[in-house]
Formats: C-alpha cells, sequence, structure tokens
C-alpha cells in the first residue's frame, strides 16, 4: 500500500470505537508497516462484531499497535484468532480486556519472537484452570486467569518459560479444586506460591552461593558475617537496598548476570563494598546536612572505602566498575527535570573509571581533586568525602535540583549499600526503619518461642510424586530442665538390670579384629615380608626386622541419634499399669543414656512434636558433645508429651546433624508410639509417605534410620516407613529392658 | 665403628633463615644447657629449616629422622644385623647423635607411636644416658649431644598426641607464618621473585590461612609460597603458579577451590 492509496475506512457499528480509532490511527499508521495495518484494521472490526460490545476493540486499539510494532508481522492477526479462540468463545470472555491489556508488561518482557511462546503459556493455564461442574463442555470460566494476567509482568521478568511451566504445574496440582486458593496461588499472595516461584528463578539463588561467599569474606577479610537475603521481587521490598548492620549483611536473595558479570561476582561485589564501609567508614553526624548534601558526600564516600580497598584487591576494581552505570552524558535535561541523580551517578563513575567519557568540567575536576587527595594524603576519612561532596554540591547546585520530576533512569549501581553507617543522627532516630520491619512482621501470629529462627523442609507429596518446597518449618529450642534425681531414682529402681547390662557393655567393647601388619613382635610370622627381609639380607642391604603380623581390636565409631516422638499419645497409661507411656519412655532412655556413656559412643537424644506444620518443635535434650551428667538429665526429667507427630520434618532435621558427625557409621534410632499424623494432614498415607521419603533421604546419606515402636497395630504401617529396619515392642512395660539391649545389638 | 665420621652430618652451607624475633638467641640459650627443644608451629613455615641454620651456626652435624607411625625404637637405637661373623651391632640415628655428639632432630614426632617415643626418656633428663639393652650397654651421651623434635599442632586430634611424660621434658618452642612483610622478604629471597609479586603472593596465602577451620586444614605455607614464587621465576603466569602451587596441592573442595579462585582475581586483578 501506497500513501496515494486512499487510505482504509474502518466499518464498524460503534460510534465509540470509531472515536477512540480516530485517536489513535495516526501513532499506529507511524508505527505498523501496510501488512500489519490491516491486521490492526480486520481485529477492530472483527472484534465489533462478535457481540460482546465496543470496549473490547476500544482496548485493541489503543494496545495493538505497541504489541504489532514489537512482535512484527502477523502478530496482530496471531492474537486476534487466539483471543477469539481461547478467550472469546470461552466462559472466560469477560477476561478477554485483560488479555489485551497485559500486552502492556508482556512487551517490556519477551523478545519478539517470542509470542507463540507466550500464547501456548496462557492457553496452557486457561485450559487447565477452566472447568466445567457436570459434562464434558467448560462452563465455569477460570478462577485464577485474571491473577495470572495481573502478575503476568513478573512471572514473564523473573522466571523463564521451563519455570514458569513448574510454578503454574504446582497451582494447579494442589488448587484445581479450589477457586479462592487457586487465585491466591496464581496473584503471588501466599508465602507458598512465592516459595515455588522462587525455586524456579532465573540467575543464581542466594542459598546456592552462600557457602562460597562465606569462605570468601572469612578468606578475604577474616570477617564472619551472617546473611539474611530479602527478597526484592514482592511488593514492599522492592526499593530496598542492601545494607550491614548488627553483623549481618542484607542482601537481595538472587542476581542475575549483570553486564557480563556473573552473579557469584555480584555478590562479591556488594559484600567487598559494605566490608570496605565496614573498615574505612567512621559515622559523621548528619543532622545539619541537605538530603543532597549526603547524597553526595555519599558517593565521595563509596568511591574513597572502594579505593581503599583496592589496594590490597586491585581485581575487585573491574567488577565495581562493570556494575557501574554509564549514562548519556546529555540525557538529562536540567532544565526541566532534577539531574541530581544523574550527576551522582556519573560521578559515580568517573571517581572509578578511569577512562569514562563524560566531558563535563566539574566532573573531570573533582574526579581530579579526588585522586589528588586519595595519593597526597596519608589517612583519609569519612569527614574528607563529606567535604568533597558538600563542595561539589555547591559548584554544580542548579535551581532544577528540587523538581519533583526526578532523573532517575538507571542511576543506582545494584552493588552499593543505603550507606547508613556513614551518618549519626544526634535530634532523631532513624524509625523509619524500625516501623518497617515491623510492618513486615505484623501480620505474623506472634509464636511464644521466637528466639532462633525456624528451619524449613521440603515435605514429599506422593500424589505428585514431588516435594512441596519450604513446606514445614522446624523450630529447634534446648528442652527444659527440672530436677535430674528423677532419672537417678529411675535408675536406682532398675538396678538389678543395669548390673545385667553392664556385663553385656563388657563382652560388647572389644569389635572387630583388624590385622597389623609390620610387626616387630607379633602372634604370626607373615612370610612375605620375612623372605623380603632374607633378600634384602643377602644382597647385603639392611633387612627389615618387622617380619610378624598381630591382631588389633578395633575400635568404635559410631554416632547415634534417638529421636524421640514427644506427642500427645504418651500420656496414655499403660495397660494393667498405673504408669504412663512417658514415664517408661523416660526409664527406658536413662538406661539407654547411661549404657551409651559407658559405651564412649557419640551419642545424641532429641524429641519432637508438632502442631501443624507451621510449628514442628525439634527438642535437644542431649547433644553429641554432652556427656551424660546432671544438665542432660534434668532435661529427661522434665519431658512433657504434647501434640501431634509429623516425623518425616524430625527426621530430616535430625539427619541434618547426624549427617555432620565423623564417624564411620552412623545410627537413628526413632522411639514412636504411634503412626506419623497431624491436624492438618486429614489422610495418614501423606504423612506415612513423606516420612518414608525422609527415611530414604537418610539412607542415601549412609546413615541408617531405625524405629522402635510401641504401637502394637504398628504392623499396618510401620514396614512401609522402614521397610524392614523396625522392631515393634508389644509389652510396653519391658522398653526399659529392651531398649538398650536392642541398641547393643543394632551396633554390635 | 672406628672409621664413622660424624662430621658428615654437618650442615654445608649457611641455609638461608630469616629470624622473625629472638629465636636464634633463645635456641643458642637452650644449646649452651643443652636442653631438649621442642619446636611447634605449622607445617612449613620454617621449623626445620630453623634447626639446619642453628647447627650450622653452631657447627654442630645434625641427624634428621623423619618420623611415621611405623618407626620402632629399635630404628631410633640400633639393633643387631647378622654377618659372616655372626652378628654385628648397627647403631641407630639417636645412638649415633649420642654417642658422637651430634644434634638429633625428630621431624613431626607425633606421627610416632608414644611407646616409641618413651626411649628417649633417659636422654632427655638429667642422666642423659641411652641403655642399649640388647648389646648390653649404657651409652652415656656425649656432651655436645641435643635432642630436638618438631610437632605440629594443627593435626594434633585424640589419637596424635604427645604423652604428658614425653613433653615435660622439652623446652618448646613457637613457630609460626612470618608476618607479612617478614614472609614477602623471604619468599623474595628464597625464589627470587620481585617484591610485589612476593607481597601478593604472601597476601593470598594469608587469606588461605584465614579459612582454616572452613574447608581447609591448613593454609598454604611458606614452603608452598616458595614454590610458586619458583614457578614465576621459571616463567609460570602468576595465576597459573599459584593455581599449581598454593590451590590444588591443599585442597580437592571444589567451593574452596572456586572461592581461592576468586580471591586469586581479586588479588592479581
Amino acid at each position: 500500500m501506497t500513501k496515494s492509496l486512499q487510505p482504509r475506512q474502518l466499518h464498524c457499528a460503534f460510534d465509540s470505537v470509531h472515536t477512540e480509532f480516530n485517536k489513535q490511527i495516526e501513532t499506529a499508521r507511524q508505527r505498523l508497516s501496510p501488512t500489519l495495518l490491516d491486521e490492526y484494521y480486520d481485529g477492530v472490526e472483527f472484534f465489533a462484531k462478535i457481540g460482546q460490545g465496543p470496549s473490547i476493540s476500544i482496548t485493541f486499539i489503543s494496545m495493538m499497535y505497541w504489541v504489532g510494532e514489537h512482535f512484527g508481522e502477523g502478530s496482530i492477526k496471531k492474537i486476534t484468532d487466539f483471543s477469539y479462540q481461547a478467550i472469546a468463545r470461552s466462559p472466560n470472555k469477560d477476561f478477554l480486556v485483560d488479555f489485551l491489556l497485559s500486552f502492556m508488561e508482556v512487551i517490556n518482557h519477551t523478545k519478539s519472537d517470542e509470542l507463540d511462546e507466550y500464547l501456548a503459556f496462557i492457553d496452557y493455564h486457561l485450559a487447565k484452570t477452566t472447568y466445567s461442574v457436570h459434562g464434558i463442555h467448560v462452563t465455569h470460566s477460570s478462577p485464577s486467569f485474571k491473577a495470572l494476567l495481573s502478575k503476568i509482568g513478573m512471572i514473564l521478568g523473573r522466571l523463564d518459560y521451563k519455570g514458569a511451566y513448574a510454578w503454574v504445574d504446582y497451582g494447579l496440582r494442589y488448587f484445581k479444586r479450589h477457586p479462592d486458593q487457586q487465585e491466591a496461588f496464581f496473584s503471588l499472595s501466599t508465602s507458598d506460591s512465592r516459595a515455588v516461584f522462587q525455586r524456579q528463578r532465573k540467575g543464581l539463588l542466594f542459598i546456592d552461593v552462600e557457602r562460597k561467599l562465606y569462605l570468601l569474606q572469612k578468606s578475604l577479610w577474616g570477617k564472619d558475617y551472617v546473611y539474611a537475603p530479602y527478597s526484592s521481587d514482592f511488593e514492599r521490598l522492592q526499593f530496598f537496598r542492601p545494607y550491614i548492620e548488627d553483623g549481618t549483611i542484607r542482601l537481595p536473595d538472587v542476581y542475575s548476570e549483570l553486564n557480563g558479570v556473573t552473579p557469584l561476582r555480584r555478590y562479591l561485589a556488594l559484600i567487598s563494598h559494605l566490608i570496605a564501609h565496614q573498615q574505612f567508614t567512621k559515622a559523621v553526624i548528619a543532622d545539619n546536612l541537605s538530603p543532597h548534601q549526603r547524597l553526595f558526600a555519599e558517593v565521595f564516600e563509596d568511591a574513597r572505602v572502594e579505593y581503599l580497598s583496592a589496594k590490597r584487591y586491585p581485581g575487585l576494581v573491574d567488577i565495581w566498575r562493570n556494575l557501574m552505570p554509564e549514562l548519556d552524558e546529555f540525557d538529562c535535561d536540567e532544565t526541566k527535570q532534577s539531574g541530581v541523580k544523574h550527576r551522582a551517578a556519573m560521578l559515580s563513575r568517573a571517581l572509578i573509571d578511569d577512562n569514562h567519557s563524560y566531558k563535563n568540567t566539574d566532573i573531570l575536576d573533582y574526579a581530579a581533586r579526588f585522586k589528588a587527595l586519595m595519593i597526597g594524603k596519608e589517612n583519609t576519612s569519612t569527614g574528607d568525602s563529606l567535604a568533597l561532596g558538600i563542595s561539589f554540591l555547591a559548584k554544580t547546585k542548579k535551581a532544577s535540583d528540587s523538581l519533583a520530576d526526578l532523573y532517575f533512569d538507571n542511576t543506582e549501581a545494584s552493588y552499593r549499600d543505603d550507606n547508613r553507617m556513614m551518618w549519626r543522627f544526634i535530634e532523631r532516630e532513624d524509625e523509619g526503619e524500625k516501623l518497617f520491619i515491623a510492618e513486615l512482621y505484623n501480620d505474623m501470629e506472634p509464636i511464644a518461642v521466637e528466639a532462633i529462627p525456624p528451619r524449613y523442609y521440603d515435605e514429599w507429596d506422593c500424589f505428585h510424586k514431588s516435594y512441596k518446597p519450604d513446606w514445614v518449618s522446624v523450630y529447634e529450642r534446648l528442652h527444659s530442665h527440672s530436677d535430674p534425681s528423677k532419672i537417678d531414682k529411675l535408675l536406682e529402681r532398675h538396678a538389678n538390670l543395669v548390673k545385667q547390662l553392664k556385663r553385656v557393655l563388657d563382652l560388647l567393647k572389644p569389635q572387630n579384629k583388624k590385622r597389623l601388619r609390620y610387626q616387630e613382635e607379633g602372634a604370626e610370622l607373615d612370610l612375605d615380608i620375612a623372605l623380603r627381609s632374607v633378600i634384602d639380607y643377602k644382597n647385603g642391604s639392611q633387612p627389615d626386622t618387622r617380619i610378624n603380623t598381630d591382631f588389633e581390636h578395633d575400635s568404635r565409631s559410631v554416632s547415634v541419634l534417638l529421636l524421640l516422638d514427644l506427642s500427645e499419645s504418651l500420656n496414655d497409661t499403660v495397660p494393667g499399669t498405673s504408669r504412663s507411656i512417658l514415664e517408661l519412655l523416660q526409664e527406658a532412655v536413662s538406661l539407654l543414656g547411661w549404657a551409651v556413656e559407658q559405651l564412649g559412643d557419640n551419642f545424641a537424644i532429641a524429641g519432637f512434636n508438632s502442631d501443624t506444620r507451621e510449628r514442628v518443635m525439634y527438642y535437644h535434650i542431649k547433644g553429641y558433645s554432652e556427656h551424660w551428667d546432671d544438665t542432660v538429665k534434668s532435661r529427661l526429667a522434665d519431658l512433657k508429651a504434647e501434640y501431634s507427630t509429623r516425623m518425616g520434618a524430625a527426621i530430616r532435621h535430625g539427619a541434618h546433624y547426624l549427617d555432620l558427625q565423623q564417624s564411620d557409621k552412623k545410627l537413628m534410632l526413632i522411639l514412636t508410639d504411634g503412626e506419623p499424623s497431624d491436624i492438618d494432614v486429614s489422610n495418614s498415607k501423606v504423612l506415612i509417605k513423606d516420612t518414608h521419603k525422609a527415611v530414604q533421604e537418610c539412607q542415601q546419606k549412609g546413615m541408617y534410620p531405625y524405629c522402635i515402636s510401641l504401637d502394637n497395630k504398628a504392623d499396618g504401617y510401620i514396614s512401609d516407613i522402614f521397610g524392614s529396619h523396625y522392631s515393634v515392642i508389644d509389652r510396653i512395660e519391658s522398653l526399659p529392658k529392651e531398649l538398650p539391649k536392642l541398641f547393643m545389638s543394632l551396633t554390635k | 665403628m672406628a672409621n664413622f665420621d660424624i662430621n658428615q652430618f654437618k650442615v654445608g652451607e649457611l641455609p638461608y633463615y630469616q629470624a622473625q624475633s629472638n629465636e636464634v638467641e633463645l635456641y643458642t640459650a637452650a644449646y649452651q644447657s643443652r636442653l631438649p627443644v621442642m619446636v611447634k608451629g605449622p607445617t612449613g613455615c620454617g621449623k626445620s629449616r630453623f634447626i639446619e641454620h642453628m647447627a650450622h651456626q653452631l657447627g654442630k652435624p645434625i641427624i634428621t629422622v623423619s618420623c611415621n607411625e611405623d618407626i620402632t625404637a629399635s630404628d631410633l637405637i640400633g639393633r643387631f644385623l647378622l654377618d659372616a661373623n655372626g652378628t654385628k651391632w648397627i647403631d641407630g640415628p639417636l645412638t649415633l647423635a649420642a654417642r658422637h655428639g651430634a644434634i638429633c632432630y625428630l621431624d613431626e614426632v607425633v606421627e610416632a607411636r608414644q611407646d616409641t617415643m618413651v626411649v628417649i626418656h633417659s636422654l632427655t633428663d638429667h642422666r642423659r644416658e641411652l641403655m642399649l639393652d640388647k648389646k648390653g650397654e649404657l651409652l652415656k651421651a656425649h656432651p655436645d649431644f641435643q635432642l630436638v623434635i618438631s610437632y605440629n599442632p594443627g593435626y594434633q586430634s585424640l589419637m596424635k598426641d604427645l604423652k604428658q611424660s614425653t613433653k615435660q621434658r622439652f623446652v618448646a618452642m613457637d613457630f609460626d607464618f612470618a608476618s607479612e612483610e617478614l614472609e614477602t622478604i623471604i619468599v623474595a629471597q628464597e625464589s627470587g621473585v620481585d617484591q610485589d609479586i612476593a607481597a601478593k603472593l604472601v597476601q593470598f596465602a594469608s587469606t588461605t590461612r584465614a579459612l582454616v577451620g572452613h574447608g581447609l586444614d591448613e593454609g598454604a605455607s611458606t614452603r608452598l609460597l616458595n614454590y610458586a614464587g619458583t614457578l614465576i621465576v621459571g616463567g609460570v603466569g602468576v595465576k597459573d603458579a599459584c593455581q599449581m602451587a598454593m590451590v590444588k596441592p591443599i585442597t580437592d573442595d571444589a567451593e574452596v577451590r572456586e572461592t581461592m579462585q576468586t580471591s586469586i582475581e581479586a588479588i592479581f586483578g
């Protein structure tokens, strides 16, 4: 089509569509090729005719020339067809406008050849979530389509398609039949949804480099800062910046590659900058300074600490420089816009990069002054940065600096922190930050014991054969204590048993025999070596006289974790007696604790119970390094039974510590009186399978889990969990006698 | 034994040793009274070099025994061997040193089994004598004889430690890696690299030493630094030399290696 031809007329019955069309058509003509323009016309006319009012066409008019320009020829037609086939003719037709509007975000986050993939993704979600109550035809609209569209920018920006599908699948798996939860999941407003989302992130997750970063700070600076990652993806934390306070470094939980700098290097840039501040920055009083003065003082201070740090580690400069934004010097019109940030960013670059391209005389002048200061003065201080900053601002101040329209694009170096350690306010405390933290946590239910944050464990979902990430929160506590003499009394009661055990223990101590070769004196002659010695001697060289072999008792190298189920059911009394299972358990554990101490094995005791997946308690009763003494006994004396039995999480947590022990054999004894259960899980099979999975995980790590069950109905499920590694003790009264014996036979 | 020449054990040229503080004076004083000396310190920090250096300064021969767990008392004292005329006694290194007046240096002494170590007891107290029970000889130590043991507390474990009764027969000297400035001088002198590179090598070594207990049992030693320096002088690239001499020998942990690689890049730019 050439310009000389008459422009095509729009055929449409809605006046409102014509009005909108006339407003936009000029822009569309400029942006679209003739073919695309035809597609554009066709689409507008088509949507006006499908009997759903003018609103779709109107949205189409204002969106599609952007989309057409981005995706190229054929794209508008594709979207028109898709919208009609997949959305307008389905129960989801009400969302068509939302779908078209979502392209605003989509074109920012997809490449021009990814339209098909995007449409396929939407189609997949719709096909899976649109459902029918009766019969074959889908009749109900997707409960989560709108929610998905509202987050589409974030999904496409943060995940690749593989990750996005994985995330959608997870949501479908758990919330397919639950419209409200499905909507909450796809709007990323639940923590489960976010946890799954985070696992699928592009880029490098902090948890994958945590150890490396820790080793780096340890090796380069000898520091022991703790890391607390924050997630910048979700609403309130968007403009959060890293900082260091109270020995804790707050840093983003994920980094992707930037300007050719790998994520690990980006993290290194961040911690090295923070530690440089920690080393060289001394807080100055900030009350009398304007925000702009502070801004420029910070620019010089950042450059100063980096300069000092780079004296020792010059390799860091390259990383910092690559992460420092490089701006177009004349992009900011300082007559209309405030150029403070623009100037600060240019200055930052000039201070770290000698080959910068800026021509501004003030910047050149101050970069030179900075250099002269750093080279000339032995001990520079934060005060010097402040002086430079104030004087730079005075020199370059413009009336436009305080305008509301702030030039902001690409002016922040991602690795730099908020410089809070640089300022000290005498007049006011920095209350904003505290409010902010409080705000973050005020929607959480306060839990009485809050000292140590929980550890999160995945839980196995047997129906979908996959893990639910970070599903269970395990809180770790030292068990409370009471009078240790109670345990001694229990032991006295079993004086006879103790004597018996002692005899068994003495027999147990010597273990396998190990052959020792090359002995000067020994039980047998080692013929090989004896012959070699004779030959040596005949040759005139010095013969080896160690021609005997001997045997030595192999030393025991066993670590044992005894994991006690402390659920409510332990309070039941044992049939035929007046005593509770808990009391018998205490007796049995006391005997075992005493016996193991005699053997000298590496032995820990822990208890667990659970009150939903939000709160699994893991109590330390005896640590591996603790001896069987009054502290341990006093904890054991205070055992209480409450709540339920979420065994899988407890096993995973126990395994975490047992795995750290250095011994040849690692035994995990689990003492329980019933099957795994919790009040938030109705199907007992789920937790049984999860526990089974946890047991398998332990076995893969080389541990040996073994269950001692006090439930005489255990045969129905216990082999599903522990295979053949279990014993059922039917007569609970005999537990004190059986437990130590069992232990010894297991470790013989 | 008449033709035995103890002087073959004398140290030829003066080994290079850079004193860190007053250790030379301390050792000399201990030698004047022939007190047994125990030198402690991490691998490759210069313990053996120091002893050799001192032996040369004092003009005494030195007999070195590297201990291992198979070493027996007769390996130290000596034993009878068969020959054409029947049997013949051969002195072990400890006996040689005591008989002829040398310094006997037992290197990495914790490696030897504890029951082996008790044979030195009578030599290291006021008696200064050694009972050669198989030979039926009570050997009085030569006035010049001194016993020195070295001992690396780094891999001290429950299994490998000296008995108190052994420990308490020695005066002890602690060795550690020299300060960065001194170590730079040592590396430059010993391997021939220039001061700048030596300083950076030393810097890198201290980053590895900071990792001890966090994936590394011991950091890169002065000896490895000298190796790295030697490689650089021989034309190997600085980073490759560090990898070859200071990273790969000390760890196989992939994450620690990557950390060290990053440190190398940070230091050498």
